[in-house]
């Protein structure tokens, strides 16, 4: 649930730029003299606390991923206790082999690929409704003036609402006999049935996550300055044209930085489906995530789900390194890359 | 405000556009309505289960959306009183009389009886009106048998009462210290730290921004690992420490990536106006810088602490005791009993549990949204 800010647009800097003091004075303002020490005071503690509580657990758990899982070893029959695993733990999550076969239906090596698709079609889908709808959503709250007040308190509702409380509401809202099937006077087991379990999770999600985005797109919307739309408006410009044309590039920094979190948070998505649809739904893994996945082979193996954890944490960082290197999405900025970009349109 | 000037023909409009009736207005009419039912009425089907009696609560053949007190065939809900089987015979003494309000005894900490079989006590199942009296003052009840009926109340309280007799208090108390507790920590680490990466430059600070920011990537899943083991070797498990000392591991990673976009909206000319008009950096900090970004700060503690207080994964794994359960784990784990789910209370806990986070965005809106728009967009 947790889209958010701090998003430099490289729009708002291009404006900015005229108006902050030129370059020259702030190379000798009393702002610089010893930064880098008092810079590293204030940083230090909370890197020093990050390299303890993330990077050693995270070292561990690359080490825990090449070491054996005490247990029967599946090709020989034998008790082994442990010891080192080599690339064994990843291939029997890559290529689904249990030991020297490969892994039989219904066990959790054999469903390290579903899931993967899975995560990615929920990933996917509630995405791209969640922008579309949030970007109508954004434009009628842009343009309401009474029913302000009542729009913005309900829009944080369902945000408000804890994500397991949210799964347990939309629980019994598709229950069998609940009121969804009721309303429609259909007869869908929507915690069951193998596709209608996985639309309860995106429809549960939706809900939950619309409005938030809806909310970040309104940030973007009311920066954009009227004149704007009245110069497209002088032109000619018709109301598609004005939206494709102006709206839709000034929001798109704030949009993308808005999308990428959105799609980190689904990828690692775990307490919606496992309590909407008992973790299973339908054939018994039809809406499992990679994270139910590695919660589920907890209790089977730390160090299997230590690479299955892994691979998981590979998978979020492409996504993101595809989002940030080719999408444009600007998550860091610092006042050197500002003043680069100011050099360069000054 | 960019479509203020949206519904005012500009000066070069062309005239037969204009319509008689005004359709955007209308158009935007329903589409306030359109969201403001999306965003409330599974909430409102919520707090409308909560207040249902159970015998309501199942029957949708009424209007669903509203309270009945009668079901599909008209007549009153209603429960009969039955002797136990258990229950030896005896005379039976009514403690209340007919038209007399019951409660249900699960939802009291010290229920009164209705009636007494002998010295054996016949509590109320229901919420409700004793509405008939089949076996009257001081006749013999025989076990397995109907003794009265009562009319069952609805709306009504009893699934509100009911939550006093879990461990939800408790459950709510674990999750407000924690929330509490991980806003502190997280802010104490956050905020120098956003302020340095920043506005302060020295080598370096761009990689550390991007080193803070892909940390939030690293999945719970992979923490949690490494981390039940070092709350199992610590003794931390099914304490709330364990819980206050792996959240920030997610929040103090976001709240700093999120104040930074805070710290560089302040144009640093005011800062370095303060600097050259005497003050110390101290006194910048307290009297210029913080109070500029305090909405980002309240974002970022808004943040912290919703995240907190929804999280999910740790707080299932690490307690198992379910006295000492955060909110959404202790209603969605022990609201259950076998296969049965109480839906009644389990609505009740879910409105209340929701109370922490609105009151909070409700007292904080306008510094959010203006927080959200300068972090954002500025």
């Amino acid at each position: 649930m947790s889209v958010t800010s701090g998003v430099d647009t490289d729009e708002g800097k291009v404006e900015k730029a005229p108006e902050q003091s030129p370059q020259a004075p702030r190379r000798n303002s009393p702002l610089r003299k010893g930064e880098g020490r008092r810079a590293l005071y204030l940083i230090v503690p909370t890197l020093v606390l990050l390299a303890v509580v993330i990077g050693y657990p995270v070292v561990r758990a690359i080490i825990m991923s090449f070491q054996k899982d005490p247990g029967l070893d599946k090709s020989t029959g034998l008790f082994v206790s442990g010891g080192n695993a080599g690339f064994s733990n990843y291939t029997h999550w890559l290529l689904q082999r249990c030991g020297e076969a490969s892994c039989p239906p219904g066990t959790l090596g054999s469903q390290f690929w579903d899931s993967v698709t899975t995560t990615f079609f929920f990933t996917a889908v509630t995405v791209v409704v969640e922008v579309l709808l949030g970007m109508w959503m954004a434009i009628v709250m842009n343009r309401a003036f009474k029913g302000r007040g009542l729009l913005r308190a309900s829009v944080l509702v369902p945000w408000a609402i804890p994500t397991a409380v949210t799964a347990k509401l939309w629980y019994f809202i598709f229950a069998y006999d609940g009121i969804a099937n009721h309303l429609f006077g259909t007869h869908i087991l929507w915690t069951g049935d193998q596709w209608a379990s996985r639309f309860a999770v995106i429809i549960a999600d939706v809900w939950k996550t619309t409005p938030f985005i809806a909310l970040l797109i309104l940030a973007g919307l009311q920066v954009i300055p009227a004149d704007v739309y009245e110069a497209a408006r002088v032109d000619g410009a018709n109301s598609w044209q004005r939206f494709t044309r102006v709206t839709l590039p000034l929001v798109r920094p704030a949009l993308m930085v808005a999308v990428l979190f959105r799609v980190l948070d689904v990828l690692r998505i775990y307490d919606l489906p496992a309590i909407l649809t008992g973790g299973g739904g339908g054939t018994g893994h039809a809406t499992t995530t990679l994270s139910i996945l590695v919660v589920d082979q907890i209790r089977q193996g730390f160090n299997s789900a230590a690479a299955l954890s892994t691979l998981t944490f590979l998978l979020i960082f492409l996504v993101a390194f595809i989002f940030v290197r080719f999408l444009g999405a600007h998550v860091v900025q610092t006042q050197q890359t500002q003043q680069r970009q100011q050099k360069g349109t000054v | 405000m960019a479509t203020t000037t949206a519904n005012i023909p500009a000066p070069g409009e062309v005239p037969h556009r204009r319509r008689p009736f005004d359709w955007a207005s209308t158009r935007s009419y329903v589409g306030i309505a359109l969201i403001v039912i999306f965003c409330l009425a599974p909430f409102y089907w919520m707090v409308v289960t909560s207040f249902k009696a159970d015998a309501n609560l199942y029957d949708l053949s009424r209007n669903p959306f509203w309270f009945s007190q009668v079901d599909g065939s008209g007549r009153p809900y209603h429960k009969d009183i039955i002797i136990p089987a258990s229950y030896s015979e005896g005379p039976i003494r009514w403690t209340i009389g007919t038209g007399a309000h019951t409660t249900r005894f699960d939802s009291e900490p010290n229920p009164v009886p209705i009636a007494q079989v002998g010295d054996q006590p016949i509590y109320s199942p229901v919420d409700g009106t004793l509405t008939q009296v089949t076996v009257p003052e001081g006749q013999v009840a025989q076990p397995n048998t109907v003794v009265g009926v009562i009319d069952v109340t609805s709306p009504s309280l009893t699934h509100y009462r009911y939550l006093a007799s879990t461990p939800f208090w408790r459950w709510m108390r674990v999750s407000l210290i924690t929330g509490l507790m991980v806003v502190l920590i997280t802010l104490i680490f956050s905020v120098p730290a956003a302020y340095g990466l920043a506005r302060l430059e020295f080598a370096g600070n761009r990689g550390i921004g991007i080193a803070i920011f892909l940390t939030y990537l690293i999945p719970s899943t992979i923490l949690f690992i490494p981390f039940s083991q070092f709350v199992g070797a610590l003794k931390l498990d099914n304490s709330i420490w364990s819980l206050i000392l792996s959240y920030p591991t997610f929040t103090i990673p976001f709240c700093t990536w999120l104040l930074m976009g805070f710290f560089r909206s302040v144009p640093k000319e005011i800062e370095e106006r303060a600097l050259l008009d005497g003050a110390t950096r101290l006194q910048m900090l307290r009297l210029v810088v913080i109070p500029v970004v305090l909405p980002g700060i309240l974002t970022a503690a808004i943040f912290a602490f919703t995240l907190s207080f929804q999280e999910y994964v740790y707080a299932l794994t690490f307690i198992s005791s379910s006295l000492n359960r955060t909110l959404p784990v202790g209603i969605t784990v022990d609201m259950v009993r076998g296969d049965v789910y109480f839906w009644g209370p389990l609505m009740a806990a879910a409105v209340v549990g929701s109370i922490p986070v609105v009151i909070v965005y409700a007292l904080s809106l306008d510094y959010f949204i203006s927080g959200m728009t300068t972090g954002a967009v500025k």
